[in-house]
């Protein structure tokens, strides 16, 4: 039996209840809210994972990932090296586009350098491009690789091959050049010298009248018969200047003679033309004449051979018909 | 006086009256080159003859005139002969016969008259006897006693003696010889001097071979000549009149190195 109570303690009681019930009801909607915080949280992350993948293959940084590096082999000069190693840089055409990573000697006695080339610079190195080991600053720094942009077939790049050549050294040609230059030099010192010698013995020669250059200077012997034979000249001239005169009035009379045969091949000239359309005019006649002469000489054979068949000149009335074959008298063994 | 016209017109209705028939259609341009290549060819010119011949069968090539393709083929292929060429003459004889056969029109014997010679020439004996023996079946008297002839000369150059009496007798039975042209007697008697020398009767050998001889002269076929001098040198030589062969022999070279 529940002992009664009051009416204030009841009612006091009623609304006890009814505030526990709107609390706890404010309770349990607080605590749906904590629980999905966490998937959401996950879900956050995943999109942005998604969408730094979709940014990394939008920019390549996969592809290139995925896609190795190019293997070139290089094939090193028999004559050295030139100071390239492991690390060394390849260009194309001044840009950067691989890195050398071995150096090795095969069992052929072959040198040979393999390089990881960028695949965006494979593109660039066809069949046709050309290796060349340089040095950093002309003479002196890190040996690098540098090739050529080849335009033919496209590389192999299964397995890649070039032949390298070394650049040659400045310092290597000048010294050459200097020693080049010596060897030529040096015979033409020693000849100016055997000149200057043999000089100095001609002159001395001269000075003291030896031979006929040095006699002409120390002897006037020479100039004096020199003298004489122009004075003897200068006479001989003399005597002939008549005659140089008969032979200059034959020589003007001659050309005299041709001046006038000139005026007369000048004056038939303008007849040239004329003669010249004559002469064609004949010619192309010729073959008309050549043609009626052989239809008149048909025309006679004709006539001939039906006055042979008059029975008034002893003909058999009716012509032959013409016979097209040689006597076979004329074939001959 | 008065009489004179009167006669000449009389003459002129009488020539008129007496008009022959007239000729069949003919190209004048063939003809006239055929008839200058004969006459080159009668005037021992075949150099001259050849591109008369070869105008001649231009046209006939133009008319399409398969008989007259016959007939300058002959004229040719003897010309080239003539002039020395037996290989060039078998070439147009072959291009004659392929041109006749186009045609449809058979190949006449004295085609193989200018073979039989050209073949003789070029010493392959045993198809020129073939095409001799072809060329005599001819029609033509003239075109078969010439084949026979051939026959004659291609068995002598093959030493066969029986061959040339065979042809000798058969050209003898071919026509009586009073009515032969010069070359024809001429033959006959070049062959019955072969046979009388292939037989052992030098003597009858020389005395034939000396009227072929004189015939040749006629009928200024030289070359022809030259051929009869040497079988009467080789008939005095078999009479052992040495000098008289020698004397010959020199005759035929004098005429050879003239002929040059």
């Amino acid at each position: 039996m529940t002992p009664e109570r009051p009416p204030e303690l009841q009612a006091e009681r009623a609304r006890d209840t009814v505030a526990a019930e709107a609390i706890a009801g404010h309770r349990s909607g607080r605590l749906t809210r904590r629980r999905y915080t966490d998937e959401w949280v996950g879900l956050l992350v995943l999109a942005a994972i998604g969408v730094f993948a979709a940014a990394a293959i939008e920019a390549g940084i996969l592809h290139n990932w995925l896609q190795p590096p190019g293997r070139l082999h290089i094939l090193l000069p028999q004559t050295g090296v030139g100071g390239l190693s492991p690390g060394a840089d390849v260009e194309v055409f001044g840009i950067h586009a691989g890195t050398v990573r071995h150096v090795r000697l095969n069992p052929d006695g072959e040198t040979w350098a393999e390089a990881e080339i960028d695949p965006q610079a494979e593109p660039f190195i066809r069949r046709d491009s050309a290796a060349t080991i340089k040095l950093r600053y002309a003479v002196a720094g890190a040996a690098y690789v540098s090739l050529s942009r080849g335009k033919g077939e496209p590389m192999d790049w299964h397995y890649a091959v070039v032949k390298a050549t070394t650049d040659p050294n400045p310092v290597d040609m000048i010294t050459a050049t200097i020693a080049d230059i010596r060897t030529h030099v040096l015979p033409i010192l020693d000849n100016a010298q055997a000149m200057t010698a043999s000089l100095k013995a001609v002159a001395a020669d001269l000075q003291q009248g030896r031979g006929s250059a040095g006699k002409l200077l120390t002897d006037d012997t020479l100039i004096r018969q020199a003298e004489a034979t122009v004075t003897k000249l200068q006479d001989t001239i003399a005597k002939l200047q008549p005659q140089i005169g008969s032979v200059l009035d034959h020589a003007n009379r001659t050309m005299s003679n041709v001046q006038s045969a000139s005026r007369d091949l000048k004056a038939a000239t303008p007849q040239l033309p004329a003669i010249t359309r004559n002469a064609r005019d004949a010619t192309a006649e010729l073959p008309a004449l050549l043609l009626q002469a052989q239809a008149t000489t048909h025309d006679l054979q004709g006539l001939i051979t039906q006055l042979r068949g008059l029975w008034l000149l002893g003909g058999g009335g009716t012509p032959k018909p013409a016979d097209h074959r040689i006597s076979p008298a004329q074939v001959a063994p | 006086m008065r009489r004179a016209p009167a006669a000449l017109a009389l003459a002129l209705l009488l020539l008129s009256g007496c008009a022959s028939h007239p000729a069949p259609p003919q190209d004048d341009a063939m003809e006239v080159a055929i008839s200058a290549g004969r006459q080159a060819m009668d005037n021992h010119q075949p150099a001259q003859a050849i591109p008369r011949f070869e105008d001649a069968n231009r046209r006939a090539l133009l008319r399409d005139d398969a008989p007259a393709l016959a007939d300058i083929g002959y004229d040719l292929a003897a010309a080239r002969l003539a002039d020395n060429h037996p290989d060039a003459a078998l070439s147009e004889l072959a291009r004659t016969r392929a041109a006749l056969s186009l045609r449809g029109h058979p190949a006449p014997p004295a085609l193989d008259l200018v073979a039989a010679a050209a073949l003789d020439r070029l010493a392959r004996l045993p198809e020129a006897r073939i095409a001799a023996t072809r060329a005599a079946t001819s029609p033509d008297p003239a075109i078969a006693a010439r084949a026979l002839f051939l026959s004659g000369l291609i068995a002598d150059h093959a030493g066969d003696r029986t061959g040339v009496i065979d042809a000798s007798t058969r050209l003898d039975h071919l026509a009586p010889a009073k009515a032969l042209p010069r070359w024809r007697q001429a033959d006959r008697l070049e062959l019955a001097a072969r046979a009388a020398l292939a037989s052992g009767h030098p003597d009858t050998a020389l005395a034939t071979i000396r009227q072929a001889i004189d015939l040749r002269r006629d009928d200024t076929d030289y070359p022809a000549l030259r051929r009869g001098l040497r079988l009467a040198a080789a008939a005095a030589g078999a009479l052992g009149q040495t000098s008289m062969a020698a004397a010959y022999e020199a005759q035929a070279t004098q005429s050879l190195d003239a002929a040059k």
